[in-house]
């Protein structure tokens, strides 16, 4: 079936095949706060709580009843938006998340933005040049960024543009000074633009660049190893012959013939990036001090928050299987064939 | 194996990653075995009147927040994360492999199973489920394993799975049924040994994935516990000095990026070795 009604059967189907997998997923997070801790109630309750708070937390997550009862209603707590109050900060958990998701999926577009303008022209120059010494650098290149530890990243950049020279700010997302720009998105970038505010723009931008610096270093290698990969594909076809047979320079036989078919698979690629991208964030973010998920995620392993971490667990999940699904959809879109499966 | 090793010398990359990886698995095994006793000092030894004191002769690393000798508790620490990533590994190779071997070829409700089963862990990003296993079963080097052992099984049943479906339907299997040999004998004498040998190839890959996700793990705190010379641990520990004593965090870490190198490149030219596409080169 072509044309739109194979579009939307696809992402029904896809839509679909993923509520098994959520399930599962609730399934899992339920088992480890439930089963594998040896002692839900005092997680809950908080480490230094008194015994008649943790019989308290007991009976309201139905700790004294069977598994499946009790996976009922944590499965219905999930759903109705109750993921529970952080034993350690008294907060409400979701709230939390909420709060601190922006400051993530900003550092996420960012750093997203800046590994696409360094990875893709390098992937695209070493498949033309392909097997000469600028091949085997970015190569290599690429590979090096890709198993570098976040944490040498981010206290190498730390170290130069913050500390020897004091560029960049060592941490936070914002000057303390400036006052905020009218809230639009709870995207601060955004945000300045959309109130014409240059002087939020600039610290916005100020104290994002070495944070998403070092989360974009992190993931161009992959861009780039991928973005080659893919070109090298593309430029053996049949259609890249003929138009170099038609007696096209070769720059638009390359810009606008190679690489737009190219990017099908970057931009599944980039999809499957984010899931990388998230575990590097929760390390950069809080050596940074960026207030996002992933500073949030570590300041309650530290303070072992553990109705906390698994809030954050279910977050980080949920986006990336949202992400995987929608460069499914993405790749359906760019690539009529697939809806035909 | 003459064609690997050919392959692998023109790849000087590789080896050189494979040398590296070598040469840190021996110290590891050295370290283990001889103890503190040939390091040149003693890595629990803390003297606060030698403390952050910055790379020289006498300390080739420097000294921490504690006077503690860097260098010696970067060497002592590297059986640490050796023994993690091999365990894990290879655990999970065993059980996970094992585990997709059978799905892959009795087919049907156990595939079913265990592929969904699979789909789920999956969902999760690793380093995310390992945080949670870790925090819910409490920090230390065991758990630290265990954590990362219930995330990297599925990617080892997936694979076996899919390289038993491939045997499952070849010439090979069939001359054996055609024998008449039970089922059971099939699997253990002849779809195992074929489905495990090439997840090999991967595991050394694999290796360079898990110090990592070991050593974040670490950094969080979710390792091996002070006074244990964790390189992850190490880098989080000197996090709050890094303007004035930048080496306590950066040559830990430097000590990770360097294995981890080694590992990729190592199991990246294994893995093109045995590709068949590549070897008619």
């Amino acid at each position: 079936m072509r044309g739109i009604l194979g579009l939307a059967r696809f992402c029904l189907k896809r839509v679909l095949s993923i509520i098994p997998v959520l399930i599962g997923v609730t399934l899992l997070t339920f088992a480890i706060s439930r089963v594998v801790v040896p002692d839900p109630a005092r997680a809950w309750a908080g480490l230094h709580a008194s015994q008649a708070t943790v019989e308290a937390i007991a009976n309201r997550y139905h700790l004294h009843d069977p598994l499946y009862v009790q996976y009922f209603y944590y499965l219905r707590d999930l759903l109705s938006g109750d993921w529970g109050v952080s034993p350690v900060s008294g907060q409400s958990i979701l709230e939390n998340l909420d709060g601190f998701f922006p400051a993530t999926f900003e550092l996420a577009i960012v750093s997203i933005i800046i590994a696409s303008a360094l990875g893709i022209p390098l992937g695209v120059y070493a498949a033309v040049h392909q097997d000469k010494s600028v091949d085997h650098a970015a190569r290599l290149f690429s590979l090096g960024t890709y198993c570098a530890p976040p944490f040498l990243m981010a206290l190498l950049l730390q170290l130069f543009f913050s500390y020897w020279i004091a560029l960049f700010p060592s941490g936070g997302r914002y000057s303390p000074f400036i006052p905020m720009p009218t809230h639009y998105t709870g995207l601060l970038i955004l945000d300045s633009i959309l109130s014409g505010n240059i002087e939020a723009l600039g610290s916005a931008l100020i104290h994002v660049a070495l944070p998403a610096l070092s989360l974009a270093l992190l993931t161009f290698g992959l861009i780039t190893r991928l973005t080659r990969s893919s070109m090298l594909e593309v430029l053996r076809q049949d259609y890249v012959r003929t138009a170099r047979a038609k007696g096209l320079v070769e720059r638009v036989v390359i810009f606008k013939h190679a690489l737009r078919n190219g990017m099908t698979s970057v931009v599944t690629v980039l999809a499957l990036l984010f899931a990388f991208m998230l575990s590097g964030a929760i390390v950069i973010e809080y050596i940074f001090n960026w207030p996002g998920i992933g500073r949030y995620a570590v300041q309650s392993i530290l303070a072992l928050d553990l109705p906390a971490v698994m809030g954050t667990t279910l977050v980080f999940t949920l986006v990336v299987v949202t992400v995987n699904l929608l460069a499914d959809i993405a790749y359906a879109i760019l690539d009529p064939r697939i809806r035909l499966d | 194996m003459r064609l690997t090793g050919a392959f692998l010398l023109r790849n000087k990359l590789s080896l050189a990653g494979g040398i590296i990886a070598a040469a840190y698995l021996l110290l590891a095994v050295i370290v283990a075995l001889a103890g503190e006793h040939m390091l040149p000092y003693n890595p629990y030894a803390q003297n606060f009147g030698q403390a952050l004191l910055p790379p020289s002769a006498i300390h080739l690393f420097g000294t921490d927040d504690l006077g503690r000798d860097i260098f010696s508790r970067v060497i002592a620490g590297a059986p640490i994360d050796a023994q993690i990533a091999f365990v894990v590994v290879l655990v999970s190779l065993a059980l996970g492999g094992t585990l997709g071997a059978f799905a892959g070829y009795f087919g049907g409700v156990i595939e079913d199973v265990v592929m969904r089963v699979t789909d789920v862990f999956l969902a999760f990003p690793a380093l995310v489920l390992a945080m949670a296993v870790a925090i819910a079963i409490g920090p230390g080097l065991i758990n630290s394993m265990m954590a990362l052992l219930v995330v990297w099984w599925p990617w080892y049943a997936r694979i076996a799975r899919g390289e038993a479906l491939a045997i499952k339907n070849s010439q090979y299997m069939e001359a054996a049924r055609a024998a008449g040999l039970k089922n059971i004998k099939i699997v253990t004498r002849h779809v195992l040994p074929n489905t495990l040998m090439p997840l090999l190839v991967y595991a050394t890959l694999d290796i360079s994935n898990v110090i990592l996700t070991g050593s974040i793990l670490s950094f969080i705190g979710l390792g091996a516990q002070p006074p244990q010379p964790e390189w992850g641990r190490m880098v989080f520990d000197g996090q709050d000095y890094l303007s004035g004593a930048w080496w306590m965090s950066v040559l830990p870490a430097l000590a990770i990026f360097i294995v981890v190198l080694a590992f990729s490149l190592f199991g990246d030219g294994l893995r093109d070795a045995f590709d068949p596409k590549l070897r008619r080169r």
